[in-house]
């Protein structure tokens, strides 16, 4: 099965689901069972997903119109995937360091891994680059505009 | 009369000449930073005004939200990040004109036709500014309803896609299905949280952190700018490099041609009207006049020009810019003269005002009239200053885009996160946000259009209890169809619009046949 075909099988899937999960609702509060319910809306959403997720499914398998739709993103040249599992994972390690290594430290690594994978090799323009960005908008953040970022690491070196 | 010289004498203080300048620079700073869009800018402004007077303070807040609107639109266009959503429109052709090196070109069409959008509106609230209230007024839950259910069509009518002819009506119509299936989508996104109406929690699964919602921000990132980062980043030359797509490093020149003056003009006329008539309703604002404007714009083009759109078309880009423009002005006439916020930034003002101990309202104009216009003539100021001072600046935001993409993506990656933890601090929002952006990833890359699922999500809560209020106020029929005149009209013109591909099939059909 083509990615292409596969997508409006999820949307198929997808709208069955929120539409068995939107009946299973428990309505049993005040004023949820008047004629327009909070489950109306979400039921009406699954049906127009279904109907309109078979007309996908029709138009990819080619019976229903000669063109499959519109010149996609990216088509007429190569994508790597692979690469955007790895950033994904890069962000997703990312946003759990904060926490733990603070916005400051987790941000100096991340710019400097994320312009190294994309192809950036002088490590003094990675990591110039990436302690700039971060100590700029860290100071920007907390000095000017006075919103206030726990960062371990700083609090520990008296900065924070 | 007497009350627009007063407000005149008030702006032309010196102190006020000040706050508007320091709110353009303030707002235009802020709007560009992802995840501090006008709300933020004025919420941040409002501790400082404290201690001013009325007219002063609102002064500041206005010339702040006029800079952070353009400041938003100067980050949609130079990296596909738009913070509100009113500048999404924006990014349909701003992106793409900086991307082929006119982001000089790109920017200062938006100025000029924000300036002019500002301008006309302005003249508008100065004359028309009680009148629309009263029209205003006269919008009932099922016109809004209807008005939702126009912008969606709208916009699903025109997210076909780039490469799409306009002479192949079957593909468009094939586009506007995948269009559709987005909207659906934004709007199941939309229905996650609490019920409004009932409180009951609606597809949370328990959790604690879904129980508010997805934010706007938090969709607009992921679907923007994140994905458009990692699809740059995923083009790859054979020896691994990130591809540079820019076609060339320049930012091009900021001038603007007779000819292409001359295009504009009225595209920039008719926006800006429609802009601050829609803006007017209150809760309507700056996004469904966008996105309606690009619509209108986009099927009032002749055939070569309707082509460009979506892929750097100066009336696309014109169009969004001066309604979103003409939209905050217009959100100001309920806010004046009936004391109701026409969107979330104006329901803040609103806060300020009455901490002023100004209450806005049918009296405002006769009890204060000094604050009243000069608040209508600030705007213009503001729009002036914004002109002035942003057009020398075009140039060096512009180079943002010299930055080469190994460096640039992942500096677009860490503003998307940041943007959105300043506001909650939540790294599951992180993490949801990342795996939205891969799903809007793959989906763009199969020619899914993502503008329909933004504002789907924006319009759903509205759509959901427009309707609800229609239902209950006649008995749960649709008799409001065609017992309202004003409803069975915007609802049938969204059905032509819906519909536009079909009868373009069956006129070109009819037309060869003969």
């Amino acid at each position: 099965m083509t990615a292409h075909r596969g997508t409006p099988w999820v949307f198929l899937a997808t709208s069955i689901g929120y539409g068995a999960v939107a009946l299973g609702m428990e309505t049993d509060l005040p004023g949820a069972d008047s004629t327009f319910g909070p489950k109306t809306f979400p039921l009406l959403l699954s049906v127009a997903g279904i109907l309109l997720s078979v007309l996908l499914l029709r138009d990819a398998s080619g019976h229903g119109l000669p063109h499959e739709g519109p010149q996609k993103e990216g088509s007429s040249t190569r994508l790597d995937w692979r690469r955007m599992a790895v950033l994904c994972a890069l962000m997703a390690l990312y946003a759990g360091a904060i926490r733990w290594v603070g916005l400051w430290l987790a941000t100096v690594l991340f710019l400097a891994g994320g312009t190294f994978l994309l192809g950036e090799r002088r490590l003094r323009v990675i990591f110039l680059v990436a302690l700039a960005i971060a100590t700029f908008f860290q100071l920007l953040l907390t000095r000017f505009l006075g919103i206030y970022v726990d960062d371990p690491l700083l609090r520990a070196l008296g900065l924070g | 009369m007497d009350g627009i010289l007063e407000g005149l004498q008030t702006v032309a203080e010196p102190i006020n000449l000040l706050m508007v300048l320091v709110g353009c620079i303030a707002g235009t700073f802020i709007g560009m930073l992802p995840g501090l869009g006008p709300i933020s800018a004025i919420a941040l402004m409002i501790p400082v005004t404290y201690g001013f007077e009325p007219a002063t303070g609102l002064i500041l807040m206005a010339g702040v939200y006029y800079g952070a609107v353009f400041g938003g639109s100067t980050s949609s266009i130079l990296i596909n990040a738009p913070g509100v959503a009113g500048t999404v429109a924006t990014t349909f052709d701003g992106h793409p004109m900086a991307k082929r090196g006119e982001a000089g070109k790109a920017l200062a069409i938006a100025a000029y036709s924000s300036f002019s959008g500002g301008t006309i509106a302005a003249l508008c609230l100065l004359f028309a500014a009680p009148a629309l209230a009263s029209v205003a007024l006269s919008f009932h839950s099922p016109d809004y309803f209807a008005l939702t259910v126009l912008g969606l069509s709208a916009v699903s009518a025109f997210s076909g896609p780039t490469g799409t002819s306009d002479s192949d009506p079957s593909a468009q119509q094939g586009s506007m299905t995948k269009a559709l299936m987005m909207v659906i989508l934004g709007l199941m996104l939309a229905t996650i949280g609490q019920d409004v109406a009932s409180d009951v929690p609606r597809f949370t699964f328990g959790s604690l952190a879904l129980l508010d919602g997805i934010s706007f921000l938090l969709l607009a990132m992921a679907t923007f700018a994140l994905s458009e980062a990692l699809l740059t980043a995923m083009r790859s030359s054979s020896s691994g490099e990130v591809k540079d797509e820019r076609t060339t490093e320049s930012i091009g020149s900021l001038k603007l041609t007779r000819a292409e003056i001359r295009e504009l003009a009225p595209t920039v006329g008719r926006s800006s009207i429609v802009g601050f008539l829609i803006g007017v309703l209150p809760g309507a604002g700056a996004t469904i006049a966008s996105f309606l404007a690009y619509a209108m714009e986009r099927n009032l083009a002749p055939a070569d020009k309707r082509l460009l759109f979506g892929r750097g078309s100066i009336r696309g880009l014109a169009a969004p810019e001066a309604a979103n423009n003409a939209a905050c002005s217009g959100s100001f006439v309920p806010l004046l003269t009936l004391g109701i916020p026409g969107s979330g930034t104006t329901a803040v003002m609103l806060a300020a005002l009455i901490s002023y101990g100004v209450r806005p309202g049918p009296q405002l104009l006769v009890d204060r009239p000094a604050v009243f216009w000069s608040v209508i003539l600030s705007m213009y100021l503001g729009n002036v200053v914004l002109l002035v001072l942003n057009l020398p600046l075009i140039p060096y935001f512009a180079r943002l885009l010299s930055v080469p993409p190994r460096l640039l993506v992942p500096m677009i990656f860490y503003f998307s996160l940041l943007g959105v933890y300043v506001v909650s601090f939540s790294i599951v929002d992180l993490l949801f946000m990342i795996g939205i952006a891969a799903g809007a990833v793959v989906l763009r890359t199969q020619g899914y259009p993502m503008p329909p699922l933004v504002l789907a999500f924006v319009l759903g809560p509205m759509m959901e209890e427009n309707l609800r209020r229609s239902l209950v106020l006649y008995d749960g029929t649709l008799a409001f169809v065609w017992q309202r005149p004003l409803t069975g009209s915007i609802l049938l013109v969204a059905l032509v619009i819906a519909t536009l591909p079909g009868w373009k099939r069956l006129f070109g059909r009819l037309s060869r046949s003969r």
